[in-house]
């Protein structure tokens, strides 16, 4: 256990394998859902367009549906991305003796790794956008 | 936002606005957001845990390292818990939309039943104005409807679009505002979704005032003036099958040059209408076009006096009919019958039909030569020769005979 980490590294990578069963789980599941809602579309008031209230109705539904849709795939990404980023510190800091500085920027040198390798499996853009 | 001024539409109009919702469908929808929400809900309580559990084997207390990636596990509970507060809100706003929407569809169903009862029966509706209440009370619908849409869609919120940044990203403003924000300064360390825009259905019954037909976004073509214009006359803004609304009318029937209503029987300077009054001469009382000296028996809404008959179209012979009360072979029907009785000159019963009886003599009338047909001929007879058959001249005495009591007594 180094000096400048406190950790459990064993427990930590019990939490990585949880994530990770929830990101392609749970997280799957409601990202799906947000898929067949958005696929379906606005389906209201599409004859009501002499009303401006309706036309606003539609707006906001339609935004709402693609923003909840986009949200729901970025959480089920990023769950994979730190549970694959939580495993990776168990291992790491297993055999690593690191002070808090170097365990800090480890930290984040390994979360931006598993982004990396997220956006290198999912086909992410270079910008980081994920299609 | 101002509301719809739903008085320049009829009831078909609006009810054909209203015909394809589908309520059923967006209570499926309500229900789906709800199935959405209770697994966000689920999965932020599941990310809650395993953060606790994280907190729990790698304590933040003692581990800088810790906080930095138990940030990254509180931002995204953080936006789930603000998609999973949008989502629930957004459920109850389309059910309202769609509750009223549906009811303004039930009622407007039975105003439209109603309405086209009394449009098929026999009094026209500029007479009783019966579809007009029913046109009232179908706006008043839809304006109870736009109230109700307009207070539940604002319940209806879009959540903050969510990215995951490394280190390379503000670990502060790691939630952008708007889709349109450029995500070109995250770098390749951060992870966002592209949201996928949503059409936005867009389907008018009558052309959006002003000829934008594009996503009626911003302006209300319902409170616009000039109603009328460039609309459908069948729906809402013009003369439709069922009438209309307090909108400026539709011109009135006009003859064109290819209809045959109140068409001119021949290009003479007083113009003929229809013969008789077959149509416009009835009951009614509608131009019969008799002794007006302009001939014209007019249908209904025909000019009287039009003038003849297009050139390419050529007059049908006919035999004028007598107006209603006049009495074979009478003459004198008035300046505007001059076909008839003595305004021919011929003797009062002297034919048929009146002063018809010398139209020989009229054949130079060029005017009337089409009228003179085979049918109307009346062959003139000579004087005639001597009688050779004379009168019995004898007296005769008629009496009862003899032997009857009572007389020559």
């Amino acid at each position: 256990m180094p000096d400048g980490v406190q950790i459990d590294t064993d427990g930590v990578g019990d939490v990585a394998r949880g994530m990770r069963s929830q990101a392609d789980g749970g997280f799957a599941a409601a990202a799906n859902r947000g898929s067949d809602l958005h696929r379906h579309g606005v389906e209201f008031g599409s004859r009501l367009t002499p009303s401006s209230v309706v036309t606003d109705a539609k707006n906001r539904y339609a935004q709402a549906l693609q923003n909840t849709e986009a949200n729901l795939r970025a959480y089920q990404v990023a769950a994979g991305v730190l549970a694959d980023a939580a495993n990776e510190i168990a291992r790491t800091f297993a055999t690593s003796d690191m002070s808090s500085a170097q365990a800090q920027r480890k930290v984040q040198d390994l979360i931006d790794a598993a982004i990396r390798a997220t956006n290198g499996t999912i086909g992410g853009n270079t910008d980081g956008t994920v299609p | 936002m101002a509301a719809t001024n739903w008085g320049r539409y009829n009831l078909p109009a609006i009810w054909t606005m209203l015909e394809g919702e589908n309520v059923c469908t967006g209570a499926d929808r309500v229900l789906a957001w709800e199935g959405l929400a209770t697994s966000v809900r689920e999965q932020h309580r599941q990310l809650i845990k395993a953060g606790d559990d994280l907190a729990a084997v790698w304590p933040p207390e003692q581990n800088d390292s810790a906080k930095v990636f138990l940030n990254k596990i509180s931002d995204l509970a953080s936006s789930m818990d603000d998609t999973l507060s949008r989502a629930e809100d957004t459920r109850v706003g389309l059910g309202g939309v769609i509750e009223a929407i549906g009811e303004a569809q039930s009622t407007v169903k039975t105003l439209a039943d109603g309405r086209a009862a009394v449009s098929s029966d026999w009094v026209p509706r500029f007479i009783d104005h019966a579809e007009d209440e029913y046109d009232t009370r179908a706006q008043q619908a839809m304006a109870k409807a736009e109230a109700a849409i307009a207070d539940h869609s604002a319940q209806i919120q879009a959540p903050s679009l969510y990215f995951i940044g490394g280190h390379k990203g503000d670990e502060s403003t790691d939630f952008v505002a708007d889709s349109g924000s450029s995500s070109g300064s995250l770098g390749s360390g951060a992870v966002r979704t592209t949201p996928v825009p949503v059409v936005v259905p867009h389907d008018p019954v009558l052309p959006d005032p002003g000829g934008d037909s594009g996503a009626a976004g911003g302006s209300d073509p319902g409170t616009s003036s000039g109603a009328g214009s460039g609309h459908d006359p069948s729906l809402g803004t013009g003369l439709g099958l069922s009438g209309v609304t307090g909108l400026p009318s539709a011109p009135a029937p006009t003859v064109g040059p290819g209809s045959t209503v109140g068409q001119p029987i021949a290009p003479a300077p007083v113009a003929g209408g229809l013969p008789g009054a077959v149509i416009g001469g009835g009951p009614l009382g509608f131009v019969p076009g008799t002794g007006t000296g302009t001939g014209g028996v007019g249908g209904f809404g025909v000019p009287i006096g039009r003038p003849g008959a297009p050139g390419g179209r050529q007059a049908v012979p006919m035999r004028r009919a007598l107006p209603s009360g006049a009495v074979i072979g009478q003459g004198d029907l008035g300046a505007g019958q001059r076909d008839l009785g003595a305004g021919r000159g011929g003797p009062a019963g002297q034919a048929l039909l009146g002063g018809q009886g010398n139209r020989r003599d009229r054949g130079t009338e060029g005017s009337d030569a089409s009228i003179g047909a085979v049918a109307d001929e009346r062959w003139g007879t000579g004087d005639g020769v001597t009688p050779v058959i004379e009168p019995d001249t004898t007296v005769v005495r008629h009496d009862p005979g003899p032997g009857v009591l009572g007389f020559d007594r």
